[in-house]
């Protein structure tokens, strides 16, 4: 178990390289001069000269790297252009509140995820099954941004029960606050999820509840509820657990969207104001942050899973 | 005493094949049991035979599947019961030994996690008696180190291991009836004898009736006091044991027993083999299923099933579903080697 | 499960049972409905957007002060007016263009470039499909629409940029599904008769492996375009993409968040628009699916099996 986890750990090094380099990339494919696309046009040229002394740009672009390299090992991300401040503060500030919003999310599309896939799939061909699979395609065809619109507009406008936008109420900040604040955004979130979640709980519960130890253990008096929860969903999670794994990098990255519709003060908000700002270094920085995470969730996955099967467990 | 008695049971599968008829696995079968009988069910694979006992632990697939007829159990209609109270006879009134013991048992959960799992939640053993009372079981069903293989994953078992696992599972709540189906398919040939021998045994010891499903002729033959041969979902013949193989009125049974190897014949080549395949389940030809296949059809075959009647002049419980079968003298072509 | 399973039988005794009929074809429905209302989806969309200058009400592009936000159903705005008074309707109906041009683009493009990098891949196989493949896990690793947020800033806001960005993020997963079909066809017997009666690479790989390809692109790639629906639309809201005042719908619906309170229908109905035509592609793509492998619908429901390539991966 132990080797396994370090060979997979050792694994990630070279996909957060590439992460590296592909961010890297990103500030170099700016077209025309960096310097004035950076400023502006309307800045002077002793002011460009310095950025691209102090960037520099006068250098070749592998020593660039380099440069970029040893700055991000020792925290330094850049400066934010439209934060006026180190990109690594601005993300470092808005971090626990995204963790929050899409750690939510997962865990709610998760448990809801599996429940509901479990519940279709008891009875194939059924309505609630026949349900599953629209949801499936509705949600596959839905943008989330407008889903949060929509749902703004049902619950915050017209019912008027639940906060459309923020973190907190003016004045306001207690946990219930803040959770009161969460349900819309993490409903939106979670929705796609939610539904790719359960279908494959679908198929893979399917899969499973028709193997014969499910049958020995019916025909022993083993309660239906037992059935699934002792004898059916263990077998079953581990293929559900990867893709709730891939789920939790798209939610961290659906967060920038979502965020944007419900001000959600996180990565996601900011990223949004950089696009208007053309902040590179805090575009960078909130994609090099999110997709490391994603590499680390899926890392974390793998290793769930070697501790279920005992087969890796052993190599 | 009978313990559980079928009567006119039939299962039915809706939308299962595209012209929207219903597809019968199971047409009219009735039979019983009494305890410390025991009867064999005798058929090709896809005759219904599973079907069958599925049908009477009302475990087959919740949708789709339409029972009829009535099964009796221990005073009561089991077609009747709620889930709840079905539930409660599965295990304790009803055992099930499946085939295939690999996939019979759970492979996430030790031995002991799943033999004692209904015994705590059901019967009301705590963890410590449980784990005693799996321990005596596995003895009883001859498994050596019994304390040990209680801690084994199931893909640490052999397959003999694993059958006699899931014997012992199947009496840990002491049931009345025991269904065996294919219990002994898995196995080498000199493990299946051990096994047989075993069920014969706890049939014996706890008085249990045990109905033994297989496709083999040659394994029934030695255990069990009955046998009933099932053909496209009907029972097409039933007799003791040691009547059916002296006088097997049916052709199908007939057929049947000529392609079991036997000692008391000289070497053949070749064992015949039933010409043609089982009907499809989906578009059954009209009249008696057999008759594609029979030596023996005649024209009048097609005109309508015929029935289960009582052989005149056989042992009484003989009866055959077939008008015109000639009865064949004792002891001339048909003698079971072990009977 | 066993006693349901129907035996082969041989001809003769299927003869004798004139009633049962073999059918090759899956049975109506199945594949064909959601072909059609699909297919339709679509078919209206490029009629729409074809036809748009000659059907469409009013100017897209003509602002009204004293029209603001106007409601449903009003007097000469059927579907009521934006955030600076433009016919909504008219906007919609222009908006197909650019709505259909960035979903459709994108796919053709990544198609032909992931499509020969895996058909490259996965034919020569060795150092260099490895190599490839190592981009595409790291490509992999970035959750896609974070990838086109990023080349989108770094090129500056615009439709170019956009599709530029929309094609580096899908030609991986073209790639992928290309190269796994390319392995499993190079197997296939008359492939490797094909190399044993010395035809060229080129040949082969064109005239051999492409053409069993081109039904599990085909469905991927319609299935795709209704991705890229929902993800051009992201990124136009996001701001990047077509700028104002071109009618875009991404654009139209950030728009018109501002009259969220006074006129919801200005900011839900263009997300309807867009709701409407992925749906088109997807059933479309399903369909296709469907009818080319009537299996995958029937057996995948009731076994649970694992699902065809191109249907593995998610939204980015």
């Amino acid at each position: 178990m132990l080797t396994f986890t370090l060979r997979r750990a050792l694994h990630m090094l070279p996909v957060i390289l590439g992460v590296t380099i592909a961010t890297f990339g990103l500030g170099q494919i700016i077209p025309g001069d960096q310097a004035s696309a950076l400023l502006g046009p309307t800045s002077s040229e002793e002011d460009r000269q310095a950025l691209r002394e102090d960037l520099g740009l006068d250098e070749p672009a592998l020593s660039r790297y380099f440069t970029y390299l040893g700055n991000l090992l020792s925290g330094d991300l850049g400066r934010s252009l439209s934060f006026g401040r180190p990109v690594s503060e601005v993300l470092s500030d808005r971090l626990l509140n995204t963790l929050l919003l899409s750690g939510t999310a997962i865990a709610v599309a998760a448990v809801a995820g599996v429940a509901i896939g479990t519940w279709a799939a008891q009875k194939p061909g059924s309505a609630r099954d026949r349900g599953l699979t629209i949801g499936v395609l509705f949600f596959n065809s839905v943008p989330s941004f407008w889903f949060g619109l929509v749902l703004i507009v049902v619950f915050s406008l017209q019912l008027r029960i639940l906060p459309a936008t923020g973190m907190t109420s003016i004045g306001g900040g207690g946990a219930l606050d803040i959770a009161a604040h969460m349900v819309l955004p993490v409903i939106t979130l979670a929705a796609w999820s939610l539904a790719v979640i359960a279908r494959m709980t679908r198929s893979s519960v399917l899969e499973v509840i028709g193997n014969d130890y499910v049958r020995t253990a019916r025909s022993r008096g083993v309660g239906e509820f037992r059935v699934i929860v002792r004898h059916v969903l263990p077998n079953a999670l581990p293929s559900v657990i990867t893709v709730i794994g891939l789920q939790a990098g798209f939610l961290l990255s659906g967060a920038v969207l979502t965020e944007t519709v419900f001000s959600w003060p996180g990565i996601g908000l900011a990223l949004h104001q950089a696009i208007s700002a053309r902040d590179i270094p805090l575009v960078q920085g909130g994609i090099l942050v999110i997709a490391i995470a994603f590499v680390l969730i899926n890392f974390l996955v793998d290793v769930i899973q070697a501790y279920f099967n005992p087969k890796i467990k052993l190599a | 005493m009978t313990v559980l008695e079928v009567e006119h049971l039939r299962v039915a599968h809706r939308g299962h094949n595209q012209a929207g008829t219903p597809l019968e696995t199971v047409r009219d079968v009735s039979f019983s049991v009494a305890a410390g009988e025991s009867l064999g069910v005798v058929g090709e694979s896809g005759c219904g035979k599973s079907q069958t006992m599925l049908a009477v632990l009302r475990m087959l697939a919740p949708t789709g599947a339409e029972i009829t007829g009535r099964v009796h159990f221990d005073g009561k209609d089991l077609t009747a019961l709620t889930p709840r109270q079905m539930r409660a006879v599965r295990g304790s009134g009803i055992g099930l030994v499946s085939q295939d013991a690999l996939s019979a048992l759970n492979p996430a959960m030790t031995i002991g996690a799943q033999m004692a799992e209904p015994l705590i939640h059901y019967d009301g053993f705590s963890r410590r008696d449980a784990a005693a009372r799996c321990a005596e079981l596995l003895d009883l069903v001859g498994l050596p180190g019994a304390r040990e293989r209680l801690r084994s994953h199931p893909h640490e078992l052999s397959g003999g291991m694993r059958q006699r696992v899931l014997i012992a599972m199947a009496i840990s709540r002491e049931p009345q009836v025991l269904i065996a189906d294919e219990p002994t398919t898995a196995l080498d040939v000199t493990i299946q004898s051990q096994v047989l021998q075993l069920i014969d045994r706890l049939r014996k010891d706890l008085r249990m009736a045990l109905i033994l499903i297989t496709h083999d002729l040659g394994v029934v033959a030695g255990v069990t006091d009955r046998i009933a041969v099932m053909y496209a979902g009907r029972i097409v013949e039933t007799a003791p044991t040691t009547a059916l193989f002296d006088h097997p009125a049916h052709p199908y049974t007939r057929a049947l027993m000529d392609s079991i190897p036997r000692m008391d014949r000289p070497r053949v080549e070749y064992l015949p083999a039933i010409p043609g395949f089982p009907p499809d389940p989906a578009a059954p030809p009209p009249g008696c299923a057999f008759r594609p296949r029979c030596p023996a059809a005649r024209a009048e075959c097609e005109d309508s099933v015929p029935g289960l009647l009582p052989l005149t002049s056989a042992v009484p419980g003989h009866a055959v579903r077939c008008p015109f079968t000639a009865p064949v003298p004792a002891g001339a072509d048909h003698r079971g080697e072990r009977s | 499960m066993k006693a349901t399973a129907a035996p082969p039988r041989p001809a003769a005794v299927r003869a004798a049972t004139p009633r049962r009929r073999i059918r090759l074809r899956p049975p109506a429905g199945s594949g064909n409905t959601t072909v059609l209302i699909g297919g339709a989806i679509v078919a209206v969309t490029i009629l729409i957007a074809l036809l748009a200058p000659l059907i469409a009400p009013d100017d897209p592009l003509a602002t009204n002060p004293s029209s603001i936000g106007l409601g449903l159903l009003s007097d000469g705005h059927l579907l009521g007016t934006d955030e600076v008074g433009r016919d909504i309707l008219s906007r919609l109906m222009h908006g197909t263009r650019l709505a259909l041009l960035v979903a459709v683009v994108p796919t053709l493009a990544a198609l032909v470039i992931g499509g020969c990098i895996g058909l490259l891949s996965g034919y020569a196989g060795g150092w260099l499909d490895s190599t490839l493949m190592r981009i595409f896990d790291v490509m992999f690793s970035f959750p896609g629409i974070l990838l086109a947020l990023g080349i989108g800033v770094a090129l500056g806001p615009g439709i170019t940029s956009m599709v530029i960005a929309m094609v580096v993020v899908t030609v991986p997963e073209f790639g992928r599904i290309v190269r796994g079909n390319v392995i499993a066809l190079r197997q296939e017997q008359y492939v490797e008769a094909a190399g044993a009666l010395g035809y060229g690479h080129l040949r082969i790989a064109f005239r051999h492996i492409t053409p069993n390809l081109l039904g599990g692109v085909a469905v991927f790639a319609t299935l795709q375009t209704g991705r890229n629906v929902i993800l051009s639309s992201s990124l136009a809201f996001l701001g990047l993409g077509a700028q104002p005042p071109t009618p875009d719908w991404g654009q139209m619906l950030s728009g018109g968040r501002a009259l969220l309170v006074t006129a919801p229908h200005v900011a839900t109905i263009p997300g309807l628009a867009i709701v409407v035509l992925a749906v088109g592609f997807n059933l479309l793509g399903d369909g296709i699916r469907d009818r080319l492998d009537p299996r995958s619908r029937t057996s995948r429901a009731a076994r649970g099996g694992p699902r065809p390539l191109w249907t593995r991966w998610s939204r980015s």
